[in-house]
């Protein structure tokens, strides 16, 4: 059976078929029900047989599943067919109506529907003789599936003998029904097909809600198909970037016009801010170009700070750490994040302050690194002099924030809906392609599950290329980059200076720490022309710098 | 890896997230010290001479000129008016806003007292009249437990008076907060460094000062330490009476085992130094016992407190700013709603609730510019007291564009027609000057149409006092309180709500002592203010005053003056009390006829007449203020605008950028129906995707079709089918790998907002975390 697939296989385009989980509409299948339910009544006596009950029963189980990926299957064809439609669950009910009415020749939907019918046939004639799995008889229909119609309905005839084959070896009175409605061609509806599902799926063995529970109990396997990224050719982030650069913006002349709406309300958030509310923006579509272009124009008054949420190594405490030298002018700070959060608001709330008020604007108020910290942004929120503008993105940002937390914000909100593309925000991303690449973020979360001393191991490493890249900064600093390599360790010299710190005992067990990075694509590692090994981290030496600060 | 990542303007960088600017004015100074890296120097110092480049390029106009008031009417309003609706903003607030804080105060003040008086009375010694004074045998600890109810944005408020209060009756107040009392010594240090301020120790002065927040005066390198406590306790020698009063005012913020070990420690010293701790409670008493073990209870001398008090204090507020129409502005049945909907349905804040207020006072003199017109209407002086209204004259000519929108308002056109109506002629003289003279209509049409206004406010008010009256002699069930009456005020006819019929019944039921009251109570909410304008309800034909005094003469003397007017006649005193029963609505409403000897047939008409009276009072008084001329301006109408500013609905924004993008984007391209399609119709129109669709537009919609789990390739495979079809509308289709770009940025973006998630379960797929639309 597979081999027959794979003789199909190479007249088709790969990236059309294989999509026969996309269109996954649970409606469309009970709507198929329902048609049985009703049809169920008056055909079943006369036709059913024991046997059949039996091999029925047998199938039930995966039933369902087979029944959903033909109808999706049917519909993705359809996606094919009428080039525009993919309202997936109307377009099934309309071609359902019309396949009773069009000829065969005219029509390509009603063969794509007739289809889904006949391979729900099949499929069924398949278990009940006991063939393996549900999912190879999808993927195969998957590799077989048309790009266009004409080819479409001469790969349909061949379908059909095979269909027959296999449906003679395991059954009886149903095959016919499945026969029946093969030879009626093109016309034949999908009515009909599903008619003969019903028969499998309620057959006589007891009344429909059974089959509604079985359905809701059956825990069934993934119904998705097994394609993997990995068909695609790779492509690194760099060359991603490059490409989007270049890629025109839809609906230009429309997103100038609600930009330009956007910012006709600047004046007004002005009054807001100056009115002691903070304002939180909201919307699909990156909002930073909008909220900067205002925080510029608010920072010819009063200081203005900007806090880049989506940052994935974000140190808050840092953050506020500047805000308290550079802007209020306090030195050598200590203390919690929440201390010195109430320290700044404790001078702005202060009648002998030197600077007035101040601006914070935060991207992302609901970036990964701020999420536990909006008590300690509630506290600056919540002083009358510092005005607080925020962005949020993730769908349930809101939830991060409790009641008493919210009328310190005292939020007023505003829809800044651009349509920009998160380019920056998702750039600290690894777009999951280029697997040699991999963020500081992820570095991070590897870092976080090792013990003490590999994060030491790692911490070697890391400094000596800092070191280095400052050397080269310092030697070659105005000379052109020399290909601005990263600088790399030797393998020896790295296991030396772990030996030396008492970090690994032997060789063996530097390899394992070694390894375990190697894995995790922390470290990399290159052999020279002349053998020795070089290791490095593929991070440049500020990253690794903000690494390193946030791992004490 | 080498970093090829070019960042997009100045404040996007890889490796800082955090960027300074400074007032141009301060640039100069903040050149001389560069930051501290020396890597970093460069590159800071070339971005902040982009920064100020990039300043230069925006500052086309100064968005903070004005405070942000920009001129109206299509920039035609003239700067006078401009200034003027700022100036005013400033002076209905100002007062308004103490205004508020006063009453919330004012309500919050009984519940502190009896807080106080606890304090105050702890500790003291039982007296015996044989050994003179014993001391409680039992180490127990003052507590108060203070229910202070949900809505804890209100809840800083509350406790700041409660610390004033107990301030002023010599009490040491330490104010601990959840977020800096995470552990047992994080607490002892925010207390004790509070007591030391308190008390004096450290800072030198003798004066307790007040540290507020977590931040206190801070010792280095001593342990904190209850006994340092009593020893500061005996140095300091307090004033007799004197109590630390330790207050949590978010009980359910603590940790249980802090509180619990803190209260151990506590009840060791509380011979010694006599500490109070105040629990403030947001949701049940219960939560003390669940969280505490029995012993730390048991060592607890707890008494409850209810504080929660922000009905009674938006009844009052509700009765100052929008009955007795302390603002100018008020507001119209639907905005009042939401409002009100917000405060009952959400969480009985009253922040909240000024919030909301303010930001609609803050757009009417924003955006509405007929709001200089309020400058012609005062009631408020500065200290927040209601005065006498007064009509003045405009300080400011109105320019054309403005009279302009005055004469086209409904109300004003209706107010035109009612003159033309009832005056005839000169009605008509009046109209047409009125519509042609601009001056005219600014100096005498406008004055009288705010005199309606204010005199319909006041009998308004009037009316609203009268139906409380009448509540007040019903049962206790069916009061409404203020807010809703005035919802019913404004939203309703006074023949059609169910209150007023309810109201009416309730009149009609009275007999003759009782209807003597009620008439006396309205005598005196009459006469209670003096300068009561009542011209708006007597151009609708209906005195007020000679009304009451005709049904208090009926009431006094029901068979002279029937028998005067003709009534009465030829019935006799021994009607059967059954004949009494004339129609369904006595049956209804006056059961007790068929009963009741004690009345007799005068008196129940007389009765009958006054219940007449009364109804067509509130009839009038209650009038619908659609009525008024220009009510479209000083009754509040967008209460979408507050909606979406205070109730936003972020997810359903996303959803529709994405699922219906012609919300946002009005294009011609990705409506469906002039695409192909004969038999596909506009609803389904919504669901085709165009690949003329922005780009994560199309994988939401594709990903809406999936169930839980999503193969990434496969949903890559329906993308890219979906963009190739760019070619009928772009010079060249998309290559491969742009459509891969793409799509990874759109899932990317996806996950970015949190529509999907990535999994381990199943290799390069996603899970889809929401459903529906």
């Amino acid at each position: 059976m597979s081999g027959d697939a794979e003789n199909h296989t190479p007249r088709r385009a790969v990236y059309t078929s294989s999509r026969v989980d996309m269109g996954l509409t649970l409606t469309a299948t009970k709507r198929g029900r329902k048609t049985l339910l009703i049809d169920n009544s008056h055909n079943t006596p006369t036709r059913a047989g024991a046997d059949i009950a039996e091999i029925l029963k047998l199938s039930a189980a995966v039933d369902a599943e087979d029944k959903e990926n033909s109808s999706e299957e049917a519909v993705s064809r359809l996606n094919l067919a009428g080039q525009s439609v993919y309202g997936f669950q109307k377009s099934v009910t309309r071609g359902r109506g019309r396949g009773r009415k069009a000829s065969g020749s005219s029509s390509t939907r009603g063969s794509v529907v007739n289809k889904a019918a006949r391979g729900r046939g099949r499929g069924r004639g398949r278990r009940g003789a006991g063939v393996s799995s549900s999912a190879s008889g999808s993927r195969r229909k998957t590799m077989s599936s048309v790009p266009d119609g004409s080819r479409g309905d001469e790969y349909d005839e061949d379908e059909e003998e095979e269909d027959e084959e296999e449906d003679d070896d395991g059954r009886g009175v149903d095959n016919d029904a499945a026969n029946d409605s093969q030879d009626d061609g093109e016309n034949e509806s999908l009515a009909d097909g599903m008619l003969d599902l019903g028969e499998d799926a309620y057959g006589n063995n007891g009344p429909a809600y059974e089959r509604y529970f079985q359905d809701l109990h059956t825990t069934r396997g993934s119904k998705t198909s097994d394609n993997t990224l990995s068909k695609l050719p790779p492509l690194s982030q760099a060359e991603c970037r490059s490409i989007l650069a270049k890629v025109p913006t839809k609906h230009k002349n429309e997103l100038e016009l609600l930009e330009s709406l956007h910012r006709k309300q600047f004046s007004q958030w002005f009054f807001e801010l100056a009115c002691g509310f903070n304002l939180v923006f909201y919307g699909y579509g990156s909002k930073r170009r909008m909220i900067n272009s205002l925080a510029t124009r608010l920072s010819t008054k009063s200081p203005t700070v900007i806090v880049n949420g989506y940052f994935p190594t974000l140190n808050f405490k840092q953050t506020l750490e500047r805000i308290l030298s550079e802007v209020v002018g306090f030195g050598d700070t200590t203390g919690s994040v929440a201390d010195l959060a109430s320290l700044i608001h404790g001078y702005f709330e202060s009648d002998t302050r030197e600077v007035d008020n101040m601006y914070i604007v935060v991207h992302n108020i609901d970036g990964p690194c701020l999420r536990k910290h909006q008590a300690a942004l509630a506290v600056l929120a919540s002083s009358k002099n510092i005005s607080l503008l925020a962005s949020i993105d993730h769908i349930e940002a809101p939830l991060i924030w409790d009641s008493s937390m919210i009328t310190r914000f005292n939020w007023a909100w505003h829809d800044l809906t651009t349509f920009d593309p998160y380019t920056v925000e998702t750039s600290y991303e690894n777009y999951g392609t280029e697997s040699t690449e991999i963020g500081p973020r992820g570095v991070l979360h590897v870092l976080a599950s090792l013990t003490e001393n590999a994060k030491n191991v790692f911490r070697i490493l890391a400094e000596y290329q800092i070191a280095e890249s400052i050397m080269d900064d310092d030697a070659a600093g105005a000379q052109k980059k020399t290909g601005s390599k990263v600088p790399e360790m030797p393998y020896n010299g790295y296991f030396a200076a772990c030996r030396d710190q008492f970090l690994v005992s032997s060789e063996l067990t530097f390899r394992s720490q070694l390894t375990e990075f190697r894995d995790h694509k922390v470290i990399q590692s290159r052999h020279a022309t002349d053998g020795t090994e070089f290791v490095h981290i593929p991070l440049d030496a500020t990253t690794l710098g903000t690494i390193l600060e946030s791992m004490d | 890896m080498v970093d090829t990542y070019k960042p997009m303007d100045v404040f996007d960088s890889m490796t800082e997230c955090t960027f300074i600017l400074k007032p141009t004015t301060q640039q100069s100074q903040q050149q001389k010290q560069q930051p501290q890296k020396k890597s970093r120097a460069k590159s800071a110092a070339g971005r902040r001479s982009s920064m100020a480049a990039g300043r230069e390029d925006n500052a086309d106009h100064d968005i903070s000129a004005n405070g942000g008031f920009v001129p109206l009417l299509q920039g035609k309003e003239p700067v006078e008016s401009m200034e003027l609706r700022r100036r005013l903003f400033a002076d209905m607030w100002t007062p308004l806003e103490h205004l508020l804080s006063e009453t919330e105060k004012r309500v919050n003040n009984e519940g502190v007292t009896e807080v106080c008086d606890f304090v105050s009375a702890s500790y003291t010694r039982v007296e015996t009249t044989e050994k003179g004074q014993l001391a409680s045998p039992f180490a127990e600890i003052a507590t108060a437990v203070v229910f202070s109810g949900v809505n804890t944005g209100d809840h800083s408020n509350l406790f700041q008076s409660l610390q004033d209060q107990l301030y002023e009756n010599s009490h040491y107040v330490v104010m601990l907060e959840s977020q800096y009392c995470t552990s047992l010594p994080n607490m002892l240090k925010s207390m004790l460094e509070q007591v030391a301020a308190g008390l004096g120790i450290g800072t030198g002065g003798g004066s307790k000062g007040r540290a507020g927040g977590g931040t206190g005066v801070g010792f280095k390198g001593i342990p904190y330490d209850m006994s340092l406590l009593r020893i500061w306790w005996d140095e300091a020698t307090p004033r007799k009476g004197s109590r630390i009063v330790v207050i949590l005012q978010d009980f359910e913020g603590f940790g249980p085992l802090v509180v619990d070990d803190f209260i151990r420690i506590a009840a060791n010293y509380c011979q010694d130094v006599p500490i109070v701790v105040v629990f403030g409670l947001a949701t049940s008493y219960e939560c003390v016992h669940q969280s505490l073990t029995k012993a730390s209870i048991s060592m607890l001398n707890v008494e409850r407190f209810n504080l929660q008090r922000s009905k009674q204090c938006i009844d009052t507020v509700i009765r100052s700013v929008f009955v007795e129409s302390a603002s100018v502005l008020s507001f119209g049945a639907e905005a009042y709603k939401s409002l009100l909907d917000q405060f009952l349905l959400y969480s009985f804040s009253i922040t909240g609730f000024v919030k909301k207020l303010k930001f609609a006072i803050m757009d009417f003199f924003y955006a509405q510019p007929l709001s200089v017109l309020s400058a012609m209407v005062s009631r408020l002086d500065q200290d927040g007291n209601c005065a006498t209204f007064s009509i003045r004259e405009c300080p400011i000519r109105l320019c054309q564009e403005q009279i302009e929108l005055i004469r086209m308002q409904r109300s004003v056109q209706r107010f035109f027609d009612k003159k033309v109506e009832m005056d005839g002629d000169d009605g008509r003289k009046y109209t047409v000057k009125a519509l042609v003279d601009d001056d005219f209509l600014q100096d005498s049409v406008l004055p009288e149409m705010l005199r309606h206004l204010v005199s319909y406010r006041q009998s308004y008010s009037l009316g609203i006092s009268m139906v409380q009256a009448i509540q007040d002699t019903m049962p206790e069930a069916q009061h409404k309180p203020l807010r809703t009456l005035h919802y019913y005020g404004i939203s309703q006819l006074f023949d059609e709500g169910t209150h007023w019929k309810t109201l009416s019944a309730a009149i009609r039921r009275m007999k003759v002592p009782e209807m003597e009251q009620l008439l006396t109570r309205f005598d005196s909410i009459l006469n209670s203010s003096d300068s009561l304008d009542l011209q708006y309800v007597e151009t609708s034909g209906t005195d007020i005053k000679s009304l009451l005094q005709q049904a208090r003469e009926l009431v006094a003397n029901p068979d002279q003056t029937l028998k005067d007017e003709g009534y009465g006649e030829g019935k006799t005193l021994a009607d059967a009390p059954s004949k009494r029963i004339r129609t369904r609505t006595d049956m209804d409403n006056r059961p007790f006829l068929l009963f009741d000897n004690s009345s007799t047939d005068q008196e129940l008409r007389a009765l009958d007449i006054c219940c007449g009276y009364i109804e067509s009072i509130l009839r009038a008084c209650l009038s619908p203020y659609q009525n008024v001329p220009l009510y479209e301006v000083f009754y509040y109408r967008h209460s979408f605008l507050l909606d979406t500013t205070f109730s936003a609905q972020p997810r359903a924004a996303v959803q529709t950028a994405l699922g219906k993008s012609q919300y946002y984007i009005d294009c011609d391209c990705c409506n469906g129906s002039s695409a192909v399609g004969d038999d596909d119709r506009d609803d389904e129109a919504d669901e085709r995707i165009m690949p003329s669709m922005n780009d994560t537009s199309i994988a939401y919609r594709l990903h809406q079709e999936c169930g839980r789990m999503i193969n990434l390739y496969d949903w890559y495979s329906a993308f890219s089918s979906v963009v190739e079809q760019e070619s009928t509308f772009m010079p060249k289709a998309p290559s491969q790998s742009e459509i891969q770009a793409r799509f990874l940025r759109a899932s990317e973006e996806m996950r970015f907002l949190g529509f999907i998630k990535s999994t381990q379960r199943k290799t390069d797929h996603v899970v889809r975390l929401t459903w529906g639309h």
